[in-house]
């Protein structure tokens, strides 16, 4: 008998089913990933199992015994804690606090100490260390996620549904989390994960259940499959992970880089003498921890920064240029954080598509704007880069996040750019988008577009890079073709040893 | 020299405790994400009241509590527009400081208000000071105990951080922020209060001069603790006191210039220390449930 079992959960979204007929269940003692497209109706399913959302049908049993949950405090009785994409934290107050309101608890005074003593003593059992004092605020995004999952257990959690926990994490911090699983297994508990990506899947799960169109496809052990495999029943179609590229000689040098220098937003230097040059029909991927200057580098080149030394683009210095300069040069930009740099989430996908084209020439009619050429703009990149919406006047904070992702790189790619700047363009984003995403890049380099493409995820760089330059501490510790580059070699330069 | 120092610092004690009220009124509403912008119009109703009142009981404690039920419902009518109707807050309470000020002003040229003299006054504690001052401290250091220290607390913290957690607790957002509302519209109206019937024991129109808006400014100033805001506070009593002692003095110090004083100490101060504050995320943000 499973711990949890859901039984025929149909839940209908104007529109849209978003789970039909879904039956699954969940042991103790085991990670049971749950895989599928943006909108394959994992989060939909997960929000029903936390009380979030009210199944149109089906059942949920616990321990064999049929439950009704209506609300999170009805599936914290049950034992179920939930990780949301989104942390459920008040930054502006301390851990113990957190978890205190989480308790949300009668009673006069608070007795931090008392919890406290509970959160270090979780903490030392499942190696998920947070200091409790510590306003929340201050935390990395993985200290955040352990407070997180303290919290649930805090509350005597024995399944713990972990929506995407890795989206935002290093890789580091990824095998942290992943100990941190293995202690709860350990202890009997049991996990749900949320995931697109294979190789984590493969690692941590013991059974997988692939949803498609919010129906099951059906559910495997990871040794009996491969990436390949998952991919095909999440897509419904074969994926290709290589993806063909023409053999067309690089051209001329179309981004250059030399000594350059900028300091992050606490004043700190994070690129130190870097020198690096794109040319035009070539991926340069930029390999490398998180947090080794990438974020500034993309700045600099982008003047949304200040930064010395000198930036070329074709043969105009742009070195701490306005940002309109550089863009009108040809350069084209998918954001690391596409919510707050690459878009507006509360605007519509009209006006996202048109924000950098709309005071171009061809849309102006005097003083106004002419709105019917501007619409057809933005329905015809809707159109080819297959961003999934009823109309363009919803607004972006209505995609999916592949959704937005293709939006953005539609606009971009749009406007014939000579360079494409792509800072981790597939993050979070699942294997069917990510696919098209590539091909686009692949695609805009074949048509001679130079491309700095700079990413954490090495099967990513493998998979689209010409030449390879692995950044550590703001330097750029190596340069190789893409032919003589292995994990190893490229490995070794991450970490920061010279070879 | 000391002893000057000394009427200087109780002037500044006794001078800002309207303020005082009223920035703890301020206080405890933004601290949940509700723009108190309404304070100086509270107030303005709170002082009136409090004299008409106290001079029909013949108990200045009685103006005040009546002053305070003004305010109450004053508070709750706020808190269901911005609430439950979900009114822009800042508009609002600009609508709410002119009907404040347009009505206490008509009222009192329909009943002659002003001319009343109220006859009792608040009994004095230690250091001759009235009682309220030994409230309004006290109740600084409740405050700080009651957002530091309790679960109440802790939940008025949050919800003006991101009410949409706080629901997913399962807490009323709406209940936090309507006591909220009533509690801060009740400090507010009580400075009014003390206004009035404290320092001066009578009703002149437009009285606040803008005590309101600097009850706003102090807990900006103090970053939303009450600690910082009882410093905001004293920087505007100083002011208001040094402005008094530079009109009584005569002498070279021009009038105009000794009246504007407190209000340009608060705007330098206000542009020297205010950089690093950081306003609660969801402060007049109207909060909608979804499902």
């Amino acid at each position: 008998m499973s711990f949890i079992e859901m039984q025929g959960i149909t839940k209908i979204y104007p529109g849209t089913i978003a789970c039909n007929k879904v039956s699954v269940s969940f042991d103790r003692g085991e990670v049971h990933t749950l895989l599928g497209e943006n909108g394959a109706g994992k989060t939909t399913l997960m929000k029903v199992l936390y009380g979030l959302a009210k199944p149109d049908e089906g059942k949920i049993f616990v321990n064999g015994q049929e439950k009704r949950i209506d609300s999170p405090k009805d599936a914290i009785e049950a034992g179920i804690g939930m990780v949301h994409q989104h942390f459920m934290l008040i930054p502006t107050i301390t851990v113990v606090e957190n978890v205190i309101l989480s308790l949300n608890e009668n009673g006069l005074f608070i007795d931090k100490k008392k919890v406290a003593e509970r959160l270090l003593e979780l903490a030392d059992r499942y190696g998920l260390k947070v200091d409790p004092y510590a306003k929340v605020s201050t935390l990395t995004v993985g200290q955040q996620q352990r407070v997180e999952i303290l919290k649930a257990l805090y509350r005597n959690c024995e399944l713990l549904i972990l929506d995407e926990p890795t989206a935002v994490l290093t890789p580091q911090e990824t095998e942290e989390l992943f100990v941190a699983v293995r202690n709860l297994l350990a202890e009997d508990k049991g996990v749900i994960f949320i995931s697109h990506k294979m190789n984590e899947v493969m690692e941590i799960s013991n059974k997988i259940t692939v949803l498609h169109l919010g129906e099951v496809v059906g559910s495997v052990k990871p040794e009996d499959t491969d990436a390949r495999g998952l991919a095909k029943m999440m897509v419904g179609r074969e994926i290709k992970f290589e993806i063909e590229k023409s053999d067309k000689p690089a051209g001329d040098v179309v981004l250059d880089i030399k000594d350059l220098c900028a300091k992050d937003a606490r004043g700190v230097q994070t690129v130190n003498n870097l020198s690096l040059s794109v040319r035009a029909g070539e991926i340069y991927g930029v390999a490398g921890v998180d947090g080794n200057g990438q974020s500034e580098l993309i700045k600099s080149i982008t003047g949304l920064c200040k930064c010395t030394g000198k930036v070329t683009i074709g043969d105009k210095d742009v070195t701490n240029a306005h940002p309109r300069t550089v863009l009108d040069c040809g350069v084209a930009h998918i954001p690391e954080d596409r919510q707050a740099r690459g878009m507006i989430m509360k605007a519509s996908i009209r006006d996202n598509l048109i924000l950098d084209t709309f005071y171009n020439e061809e849309y102006q009619n005097g003083p106004f704007l002419k709105w019917a050429k501007l619409d057809e703009h933005a329905r015809y990149i809707v159109e080819n880069y297959n961003v999934k919406t009823p109309d363009i006047f919803h607004t972006g904070d209505s995609l999916s996040g592949g959704n937005q992702q293709k939006m953005v790189v539609g606009r971009e790619l749009d406007k014939n750019p000579k360079l494409l700047l792509a800072v981790h363009p597939v993050r979070g984003v699942d294997v069917g988008a990510t696919e098209f995403i590539h091909e686009q890049i692949v695609a805009a380099r074949d048509a001679g577009c130079a491309v700095l493409l700079i990413s954490t995820e090495l099967d990513e760089i493998f998979a689209l890079s010409d030449r390879i330059g692995v950044i550590y501490e703001g330097e750029i510790l190596g340069e190789m073709d893409r032919k003589d580059a292995n994990i190893e070699n490229i490995g070794m330069l991450m970490a920061g040893n010279r070879i | 020299m000391a002893n000057s120092v000394y009427t200087f610092i109780m002037s500044m004690i006794l001078y800002s405790t309207p303020l005082l009220f009223a920035a703890l009124g301020v206080l405890i509403m933004e601290v949940t994400g509700t723009v108190n912008m309404a304070a100086e119009g509270i107030m303005a109703v709170g002082c009136y009241v409090a004299v008409v009142a106290s001079a029909h009981f013949g108990n200045v404690w009685m103006g005040a509590l009546c002053a305070m039920l003004a305010a109450a419902v004053i508070g709750l009518l706020f808190g269901f527009l911005v609430i439950d109707l979900q009114i822009n807050q800042t508009v609002l309470g600009i609508a709410f400081n002119l009907i404040g000020a347009g009505l206490t002003t008509t009222l009192n040229r329909a009943f002659k208000t002003d001319a009343i003299t109220v006859r009792d006054s608040f009994a004095k504690g230690p250091f001759g000071l009235p009682i309220p001052v030994y409230i309004g401290f006290i109740l600084v250091a409740v405050m700080w105990v009651f957002l530091y220290k309790t679960h109440t607390g802790v939940r008025y913290r949050s919800v003006g951080e991101n009410p949409t957690v706080v629901e997913s607790m399962g807490i009323s957002v709406r209940r936090l922020r309507y006591t909220a509302c009533l509690w801060g519209a009740v400090f507010v109206g009580f400075g009014g209060a003390f206004l009035s019937t404290g320092l001066l024991s009578k009703f002149t129109e437009n009285m606040t001069s803008g005590r309101g808006f600097f009850a706003l400014a102090a807990v900006t100033f103090g970053n939303y603790t009450p600690l910082g805001m009882l410093a905001g506070v004293f920087v505007f009593g100083a002011g208001e006191t040094l402005s008094f002692r530079l009109q009584a003095g005569g002498g070279a110090f021009p009038y105009e210039a000794a009246l504007m004083l407190p209000y340009a100490l608060v705007i330098v101060f206000l542009c020297i220390f205010s950089r690093n504050v950081r306003d609660p995320k969801a402060l007049g943000v109207p909060y909608k449930k979804s499902r």
